[in-house]
């Protein structure tokens, strides 16, 4: 027997409890964002993919740590070294390639199930303007890559601390890394995810916005370093990928981790770098705007 | 205060000289009525522009001029008066990988609801989708889909209830009962505006019609009072009689009839007015000794109504 048999009840109570604030009901589209990336209350195959990819993001700084702990287990504290293999500026290196790949996953699956479900018209017939809509899911993303970028971060800087047999004496001499690896992660955020929304507001599928993505971030290098070298220096600054590792070099004042890109290369100053970056931010809310209110 | 049919004393919703148009199409022209509790049927043919009316009433497009308040708010201005809206779009419009409950309990959490939990068991059992809320909605019925969407715009208690097609998809038995659900949600005084190309069912819920035609207003008002108003039309009236041809003839002698015809021994009259014709009848067919089975109006329905108001015949 189905329910299609069912017998309703037509006794409709209604609903006398409280209303919640705007805020909330932005909170709410925040908290679905992060669900959806992540795969929660989808089916196991779609766990794989955000999940392996912060298993890959956290698995060098566990491995790091791990290894030095057990090395002084085994050997004594005399015979390993009292500091980490990688350090925190190495470490938003070696992770670049995955946090875009993170990034190109997650903001498809944000914003695009909605367009292609038509759901778009459940929050727009809600108390709830396309500014509301709009900033929850960037929160949603902003959130998870924060916390893709600052989770094995966050992994070197306890097995730091424990390594060095002096919590407290780690944490005041390395008290810069307490700005340095937020802002580091910001840059991330900042220059990896604006294009990447831009992309996700057309496409219609998650895994061709994803590849788009992909393909553009890594395009782009060769481009403007051609483009550099026969015309402009600037040009370099259409290397999409290049703009995260600059910041970074310069937050940790490493200039090592940028110093093969087009940017690096150009003589361009981080500062033109930020600014070419809220400039693609600002283009791209002001694009995600105008079309979401011919979609909403 | 005006007496138009196209307003009510007590509105909930109203539009002034609303208009939309898309480049060089007009899907709404200077329309301007008002909607309140119970339940008002939208009618008109395909791209007669009742979409785009709910669509704009719910927030979903922005009118290019006119008014328009909701519970006496304008919605561009305070979006908070959809909290007390809710919508069934046409469209499917629900997360295929989230449960009927989920799906449910976050429309109430976009609607503000502090309990969502709570008012989605509410919304679920008005529907009788108890027993289905913990599926995927993958795995849903077309009618299955369109309960559960009326079940995520029942959960906020809106006060207003748009529906764009809300049978879509229903069996027959679905049909009756969300009918009857429609009904008592009216019942309570809520305002229920319903989009329907089945105007069978319109007939059977709305009390009141709003008609449009290439986006204007063509017609409000009750069915009855709408076909009352095309003086212009004879009505048209079955008689079952077991001489028909013998009463056809008398009829034809009297002004009020336009016309007789006999098709299959039924009788088939037109006639300007119902009530002479009523008053004709019972005398002519005592004087010529016919006796009478039935007579019927034949195009009081909405459909007849529908029929006039689009194709003028």
């Amino acid at each position: 027997m189905t329910s299609e048999g069912a017998i309703f009840d037509l006794d409709y109570r209604r609903y006398e409890g409280k209303r919640t604030s705007r805020t909330a009901i932005r909170w709410s589209i925040v908290r679905d964002g992060v669900r959806r990336i992540l795969g929660l209350r989808r089916k196991a195959r779609r766990k794989i993919l955000p999940w392996g990819l912060i298993l890959i993001a956290i698995l060098p700084a566990i491995v790091n740590v791990g290894f030095q702990v057990l090395a002084e287990g085994l050997f004594g504290a005399d015979e390993v070294l009292d500091e980490l293999l990688i350090s925190h500026s190495d470490y938003f290196g070696i992770t670049f390639g995955v946090t875009l790949l993170f990034v190109a996953l997650a903001a498809p699956e944000l914003m695009i199930p909605d367009r292609v479900h038509n759901v778009l018209t459940v929050y727009g017939s809600r108390p709830l303007t396309v500014a509301d809509y709009l900033v929850a899911r960037v929160g949603a993303l902003f959130i998870l890559v924060m916390a893709y970028s600052l989770l094995p971060q966050l992994i070197l800087y306890v097995g730091g601390a424990i390594l060095s047999g002096d919590a407290v004496g780690h944490i005041t001499g390395n008290l810069d890394l307490l700005w340095q690896v937020p802002v580091g992660a910001v840059a991330i955020f900042a220059s990896q995810t604006s294009i990447a929304l831009i992309i996700s507001a057309f496409v219609k599928r998650v895994g061709f916005a994803a590849g788009i993505y992909i393909a553009l971030s890594l395009i782009t290098f060769p481009i403007a370093e051609a483009l550099a070298d026969a015309s402009s220096r600037w040009f370099a600054l259409l290397s999409l990928q290049d703009h995260a590792q600059l910041l970074i070099s310069r937050i940790f004042d490493d200039p090592e981790i940028s110093a093969d890109g087009p940017l690096a290369m150009n003589h361009i100053s981080p500062w033109a770098s930020v600014v070419f970056i809220a400039a693609l931010a600002v283009a791209a809310g002001a694009f995600l705007i105008r079309r979401y209110r011919k979609l909403m | 205060m005006t007496t138009s049919p196209a307003f009510v004393s007590n509105p909930t919703v109203e539009v002034t000289e609303l208009s939309k148009w898309f480049g060089q199409k007009v899907a709404v022209s200077n329309l301007s009525c008002s909607f309140g509790p119970g339940i008002t049927g939208l009618l008109g043919p395909n791209g007669a522009g009742k979409t785009t009316l709910l669509r704009m009433l719910a927030g979903l497009t922005q009118p290019s001029r006119g008014q328009l308040t909701v519970l006496d708010t304008d919605p561009r201005r305070d979006v908070m008066v959809f909290q007390k809206v809710g919508l069934v779009p046409e469209d499917d419009a629900v997360y295929e990988f989230l449960t009927g409950r989920q799906y449910v309990e976050y429309g109430a959490q976009l609607a503000g609801v502090r309990n969502p939990a709570q008012a989605a068991t509410h919304a679920i059992g008005a529907v009788g989708m108890d027993d289905a809320a913990g599926r995927r909605i993958e795995g849903y019925s077309k009618g299955m889909r369109q309960r559960i969407k009326v079940a995520g715009a029942l959960v906020n208690d809106p006060e207003i209830l748009y529906l764009d097609e809300p049978l879509n998809g229903a069996d027959p038995l679905q049909r009756v009962r969300l009918i009857e659900l429609f009904h008592s949600l009216a019942n309570e005084g809520r305002t229920l505006i319903v989009s329907s190309h089945v105007l069978a069912e319109v007939e059977k819920m709305a009390t009141r019609i709003i008609a449009m035609v290439d986006g204007r207003l063509a017609a409000a008002g009750d069915p009855s009072a709408i076909r009352a108003a095309f003086t212009d039309i004879p009505y048209r009236v079955r008689i079952d009689a077991d001489t028909p041809r013998k009463l056809g003839s008398a009829l034809l002698n009297h002004s009020v009839i336009r016309s007789v015809e006999v098709l299959d021994d039924i009788l088939h009259v037109q006639t300007r007015d119902l009530g002479d014709l009523g008053r004709l009848l019972p005398t002519l067919a005592r004087d010529l000794d016919v006796r009478l089975t039935m007579v019927q109006p034949e195009d009081l329905s909405l459909e007849s109504v529908f029929r006039y108001l689009v194709h003028g015949k």
